[in-house]
């Protein structure tokens, strides 16, 4: 963990990221203690708790969308959704990956090769087109099963970072030192090398919660987004086809779209401190 | 690029002839420093350094790694990125006008980057240390010595190619090399390509930075000979920088010996290993081993090399020095000529002869009574 | 034989791999797709039945007919062995759903031409701008505009095209009406060499392009300003300064040669991966290209089309693949000589 400290003492760019997702989490955590008061006690993709194209009050700050709803509550309950499918997805994407390019770089072989033609067909294959065939059969659109279709392309990645680290691991010094005094494959693997391994885990995982949340919106602007929850995705989808801009409800498109780039902003930060630990060359040069 | 940023220095108009006993000066670098800062604070990697270069001789700068010598001579080059810089001091350089014949000075330290672009390989030229990694690994050999043969004259391409081919020929590699890639080429023989490139346009200076560091003896002993052959047919000055006090024996004309970013004697070889003046010389010289005679224990400098961010106070080998006195970790020595007169009695040597010796050490100059 | 030549070995090597990847990639999509509980038979006649609100009858013959015609017939294994035939041998690809009974093989030849050149030209525009400016970025680190410049790109790379594409829809060309954002070009131009046509094909382009650009020159510029850090550190550079070469000449001979290598890598597998990412933007712009063509043909169900489409796509990122792989020995001397030593 010795490397978040220093990726925080050293790098601006990994500060500002973090202070930036932890506001934004913050908010959508806090959520529902600021659309409760707007909208009451029912679900916020609820239709018609209010009357439909409102433009922005006291009650609504940034009006009311097509179907009657609140802005504002679209746009927080959307926060939660996407975020939440993106961990999600990259949490299960990650743990899958990590698994898989483990083993593959740390056995080697025939079990390496296997796997990383495995993993390289998947990469291969458009996921994009797949995604939407899934999800346009997929009858119940809850959050978790987006979240797994999402995650079921992501993992590739993610071993691959982890095979490629392993594999440069596997030669060095300390883990021969450790396999020479006849310590146990799984705890040279606990004590060796998952520590090293961590900055490079968490790197996948910001990678993959990134990849998920472009899927989710990627298909929800097409409208295919999960059923009975707003997502920022979703959002976006209602705003280009209702023309919410001629009646003048901007937030409908700009909230969502300015939440994603600053989240998409905030984790690339994140991940380019760790990277600048992991490198440091590529830090900013000190002196004159 | 930016690389070294240049104090305010003065303007004055440097002489345009120095005498120096018999022998003309080509460089004279004095009260140099280059500074390197870093979040510790600042490392004095080099300390105010007064030495001068005389023309046609090979000077042989020494020291332990980590004295200094490499960041000097690239200071004096203009190589020294950030966050190294030259903090002070002059290093003037005495160019014949091919024009006049007349001798001109110019500082090296403080001339614009463009002025010193035009100096660099027609009248300064530089052999780094690691040629393993300092050759273009996409360019052919030939491409990157005409390259540079093309940017300081006005010769065409076809008469830059035979002067290249004249001199790998020089260096005792075959024309076949000039179309080969640097992966294609052993260490040894990476090496002797860019001595070859150095002495293409016939400097007045060649700066060689530990050439022979990285390569085995065999190779390293043939490198030297064509050093030393390629002097004698071209009169270059050269500049070797080295802490093989063998190699400096072989070679050099004049010594320096560099330590904690200063520089603590300068003499003709001879005398530098016969009758070493400083200490730390004496340190040097015997621990290098005698092959040929008994075998005695050979001995090393007790201690440890002090950091550039904290030299020692006053003499900054007195932590490590035999002789250290109370004035040694007060004041510093100023490198100073030698003057028989003024030798504390511990180092006097009969038949010593003084001329063009200098020592930084207080053991010669009357505050040893003090 | 093959241990004498051990360049031959490699080539081989990757030549398998190619085959053997392309057919594993083809054969998840094929079950893939076809495992899902629709077909496009079926939901075609659901979709009838709804719209008129009765029952087919006697549908079963018509029904057959038209799945066979589709190669829906049989088991699931038959159709697999039947779809290879027909695309390895006849080289057919299969009627088509949405424009029966066009051969897909003819429906993407009509659409990829507007792909590859709209993708392909932002593409490549992208890859320079970014090189030139990375180098540039890379080069003068130092300076403040380095900085605020790098934050930028690293802030462009990570928004995803098509919100970029929304954006440049609804401002630019539905609330200012300043370029048009439907399909790709006029319809009152016919196509051909005609200026009128040339120039609103040109218009059309202007903001699908940008869309992708914006956000691929960032990439570039921060690979690029990475590489060429790492190669100022290089002790090359160094001799190159010693050596008194103008900054220009170093900049492009020492510093941006060593970059090129792995870019021309880069790009070249970017071009092959040009119809992944690309399929949103042609929906968002109603571009008349390959992803609309597979946006149509996935909500219908058109197995074969997609099938098609997917196999194109597939081919063409291991084809891109395979031919870096190749070119490489040839293009950098060190990679030869270490596949001979190996």
């Amino acid at each position: 963990m010795r490397f978040l400290s220093s990726s925080w003492k050293n790098s601006g760019k990994f500060r500002f990221g973090v202070v930036t997702l932890a506001i934004i989490l913050l908010i959508a955590i806090i959520a529902p203690f600021i659309y409760r008061p707007i909208i009451g006690n029912v679900s916020p993709a609820r239709p018609g708790t209010f009357r439909t194209w409102e433009p922005p009050s006291a009650r609504n700050p940034f009006g009311t969308d097509g179907h009657g709803r609140d802005i504002l509550t679209d746009f927080l309950a959307g926060l939660q959704s996407t975020l939440a499918i993106g961990f999600i997805a990259g949490f299960m994407a990650t743990s899958f990956g990590v698994v898989v390019g483990f083993v593959a770089g740390y056995r080697g072989g025939r079990v390496d090769t296997a796997l990383t033609t495995f993993a390289n067909m998947l990469l291969v294959i458009p996921s994009y087109p797949i995604l939407v065939g899934l999800t346009l059969v997929t009858p119940q659109k809850t959050l978790l099963s987006m979240a797994f279709i999402l995650a079921l392309f992501s993992w590739p990645f993610a071993a691959r970072t982890i095979r490629a680290q392993v594999l440069s691991m596997r030669e060095q010094p300390y883990v021969e030192l450790a396999k020479v005094s006849k310590q146990r494959d799984l705890a040279i693997i606990f004590t060796e090398i998952l520590p090293n391994l961590m900055p490079y885990l968490l790197m996948g995982f910001a990678f993959s919660t990134v990849g998920a949340m472009v899927g989710e919106v990627g298909l929800a602007v097409i409208g295919l987004g999960p059923s009975d929850i707003i997502t920022l995705g979703m959002m976006i989808n209602y705003a280009q086809g209702w023309s919410s801009f001629t009646r003048g409800l901007y937030g409908l498109l700009l909230a969502p779209i300015g939440a994603l780039i600053l989240i998409f902003v905030a984790i690339t930060m994140i991940n380019r401190g760790l990277e600048e630990y992991l490198n440091p060359r590529l830090q900013n040069v000190t002196g004159k | 690029m930016k690389t070294t940023s240049t104090p305010a220095a003065p303007a004055a108009p440097a002489p345009a002839r120095r005498h120096d006993g018999a022998q003309r000066e080509l460089l004279r670098i004095s009260d140099m420093r280059i500074w390197y800062t870093t979040v510790a604070g600042e490392a004095k990697v080099v300390d105010g350094v007064d030495v001068v270069i005389n023309r046609n001789e090979l000077f042989g700068l020494a020291g332990e790694s980590g004295c200094g010598k490499s960041t000097l001579v690239e200071g004096v080059l203009r190589l020294i990125k950030t966050p190294g810089y030259i903090k002070s001091g002059q290093a003037i350089f005495y160019r014949t006008s091919p024009d006049t014949g007349q001798e001109i000075g110019v500082d090296l330290a403080s001339i614009s980057m463009s002025e010193m672009r035009r100096l660099r390989w027609s009248h300064i030229a530089y052999v780094p240390q690691g040629a393993m990694n300092s050759l273009n690994p996409v360019m052919r050999i030939e491409d990157q010595i005409i390259d540079a043969i093309i940017e300081h004259s006005k010769v065409s391409r076809r008469e830059a190619r035979e002067k290249m081919l004249e001199r790998l020929d020089m260096v005792g590699l075959p024309a076949s090399v000039a179309r080969m890639y640097p992966h294609e080429l052993s260490g040894g023989m990476k090496q002797r390509v860019t001595i070859a490139a150095s002495v293409t346009l016939s400097p007045e200076l060649l700066v060689a930075d530990e050439p022979t560091t990285a390569l085995d003896v065999n190779v390293q002993r043939v490198i030297l000979q064509e050093l030393k052959d390629i002097r004698a047919r071209l009169g270059l000055t050269i500049i070797y920088v080295s802490h093989d006090m063998a190699v400096h024996a072989e070679l050099a004309d004049r010594m320096g010996i560099m330590y904690a970013g200063v520089m603590m004697e300068v003499g003709a070889t001879g005398d530098v290993f016969k009758d070493p003046l400083h200490p730390y010389t004496q340190g040097l010289i015997r621990s290098i081993p005698d092959i040929g005679k008994p075998r005695v224990r050979v001995e090393g400098i007790p201690g440890l090399a002090p950091s550039p961010l904290n030299w020692p106070a006053g003499c900054r080998f007195h932590p490590r020095c035999p002789f250290a006195k109370e004035v040694c970790k007060r004041e510093e020595p100023k490198l100073a000529p030698l003057d028989l007169a003024t030798i504390a009695p511990q180092a006097q040597r009969p038949g010593r002869h003084a001329a063009g010796r200098s020592v930084a050490c207080h053991l010669y100059t009357e505050k040893w009574n003090e | 034989m093959l241990k004498r030549h051990p360049l031959l070995a490699y080539y081989l090597r990757k030549f398998a791999a190619y085959l053997f990847t392309i057919w594993g990639a083809f054969t998840i999509t094929f079950f893939v797709f076809r495992m899902l509980p629709v077909n496009p038979i079926d939901s075609w006649v659901k979709a009838l039945e709804r719209q008129y609100a009765a029952k087919v009858e006697g549908g079963g013959e018509m029904v057959n007919y038209y799945k066979e015609q589709f190669g829906l017939n049989g088991t699931l294994p038959e159709q697999y062995v039947r779809y290879l035939y027909n695309v390895l041998i006849k080289q057919d690809l299969g009627p088509s759903f949405i424009n029966f009974p066009t051969k897909v093989q003819d429906l993407i030849a009509q659409r990829l031409p507007w792909t590859v050149a709209l993708l392909g030209t932002s593409v490549v525009l992208s890859w320079v701008l970014g090189l030139i400016v990375g180098m540039l970025a890379g080069w003068f680190r130092e300076s403040r505009i380095s900085g605020a410049l790098t934050n930028v790109a690293i802030s462009l790379s990570q928004i995803p095209p098509y919100l970029i594409a929304v954006f440049l829809v609804l401002f630019l060309g539905y609330q200012l009406r300043a370029l048009p954002y439907r399909g790709a070009w006029d319809a009152q131009y016919p196509i051909g060499f005609t200026w009128d046509f040339i120039r609103s094909a040109l218009t059309h382009a202007i903001l699908p392009a940008m869309s992708i650009v914006l956000v691929s020159v960032a990439g570039w510029i921060l690979s690029t300003r990475s590489l060429i850090i790492t190669i100022l550190g290089e002790d090359y550079l160094t001799y190159a300064e010693a050596k008194g070469l103008k900054t220009w000449d170093i900049m492009r001979r020492y510093a941006l040669r060593n970059a090129m290598l792995p870019q021309a890598t880069a790009l070249a597998l970017t071009l092959g991966a040009v119809m992944n990412g690309t399929l949103l933007i042609e929906i968002l712009f109603v571009y008349p290209g390959i992803g609309e063509l597979l946006s149509r043909s996935i909500q219908l169900f058109d197995f074969n089309t997609i099938t098609g489409v997917v196999l194109l796509s597939i081919v063409s990122v291991m084809t891109a693949s395979l031919l870096v792989d190749l070119a490489l020995p040839l293009i950098d001397p060190r990679i030869r000589t270490s596949i001979q030593a190996a």
